[in-house]
């Protein structure tokens, strides 16, 4: 049976995949710190979309994207911190960050870390598809189930500490 | 680590190569798995489950041994309350064992902590001599 206009198929998958791979592993790796992990997130993500491809509408397929993927991404950042919690060698997973990029990479991970990690759930999924998706605010919104005007202003809090942390650290 | 700019936060990183196969290989595994549990298999096993479960409930029962020669006996000796093989009678009543089976017919009282609750085991020893095996007088009396 051929498919029906405007619906997810196999073929559409794979060209939104292409695109939207890059910035939602951007949005992933900043929950997990790990390029594996985030890679096999933004598939799973790809894999649950095809799952529910007869309810998709593809007008709306790239907000859905993001959300499921910032769920997923959420709870397993959860997971991973209650195990990190109740490991017994919790140094050596407490950063968690996989580092083998080269040595300036690595310093830009350690310090982005640093400044992510302490930030509220609902500032952080907020700045990281205002600066990571290339979505508007309106869609980012429909994406998070909230106004796109809450969405501006929780971006800008959230740069905001950001800024702060940024400066506490360097010593400015 | 001082050239470092605030922008730099928002740094895009490349993902690992192979995302796409791997995306691939990934509904390959799905598809598989969602086949494992089409609608008509799902039935079949629903009902194979069903079968085992009762037949695990039933096995006790199905699998009590049955006497014909004990109940027709019974039957005879008027005391239906005994026709199923090890229940427990209620009736506060002995147990009359015709005269002339007396012979192949053993009787063992079990002793209850009840006292008015009276149970007897019956059991036909055909082709044996009846050998009193107790010095309960009890027995002796319900014979």
């Amino acid at each position: 049976m051929p498919d029906k206009p405007n619906t997810l198929n196999r073929v559409s998958l794979e060209s939104l995949y292409a695109e939207l791979e890059k910035p939602l592993f951007n949005v992933v790796f900043r929950y997990l710190w790990n390029r594996e992990e985030a890679q096999d997130l933004v598939q799973e993500a790809f894999v649950r979309l095809w799952k529910i491809k007869d309810r998709v509408e593809m007008q709306t397929v790239k907000p859905l994207v993001y959300k499921i993927c910032v769920n997923l991404a959420a709870t397993k950042y959860r997971r991973k911190k209650i195990l990190n919690f109740f490991s017994l060698d919790k140094i050596a997973q407490e950063s968690g960050v996989e580092y083998n990029d080269i040595l300036e990479q690595k310093e830009e991970i350690q310090l982005l870390q640093k400044v992510i990690k302490e930030l509220p759930s609902k500032l952080k999924e907020t700045v990281l598809l205002t600066e990571f998706s290339d979505m508007s605010y309106d869609e980012i919104g429909k994406s998070l189930g909230i106004p796109a005007g809450t969405v501006g202003s929780r971006r800008n809090k959230a740069i905001g500490i950001m800024k702060e942390k940024f400066n506490k650290i360097y010593g400015k | 680590m001082e050239n470092i700019k605030f922008e730099s936060l928002f740094k895009k990183y490349e993902p690992p190569e192979g995302g796409i196969h791997g995306l691939n290989k990934k509904l390959e595994k799905q598809k598989i798995k969602n086949s494992l549990f089409t609608f008509p298999k799902m039935v079949f096993a629903s009902a194979f489950a069903t079968v085992i479960i009762l037949t695990v409930l039933l096995y006790p029962d199905l699998m009590r041994p049955k006497n014909n020669l004990f109940i027709d006996l019974v039957n005879e000796s008027g005391n239906p309350a005994l026709i199923k093989y090890g229940y427990l009678t209620k009736r506060d009543e002995g147990v009359s064992i015709p005269a002339n089976e007396r012979s192949r017919v053993a009787v063992l009282r079990v002793k209850t902590s009840n006292k008015n609750v009276k149970f007897y085991i019956i059991e036909s020893i055909s082709n044996d001599t009846f050998q009193e095996k107790t010095d309960d007088p009890d027995i002796n009396n319900s014979i």
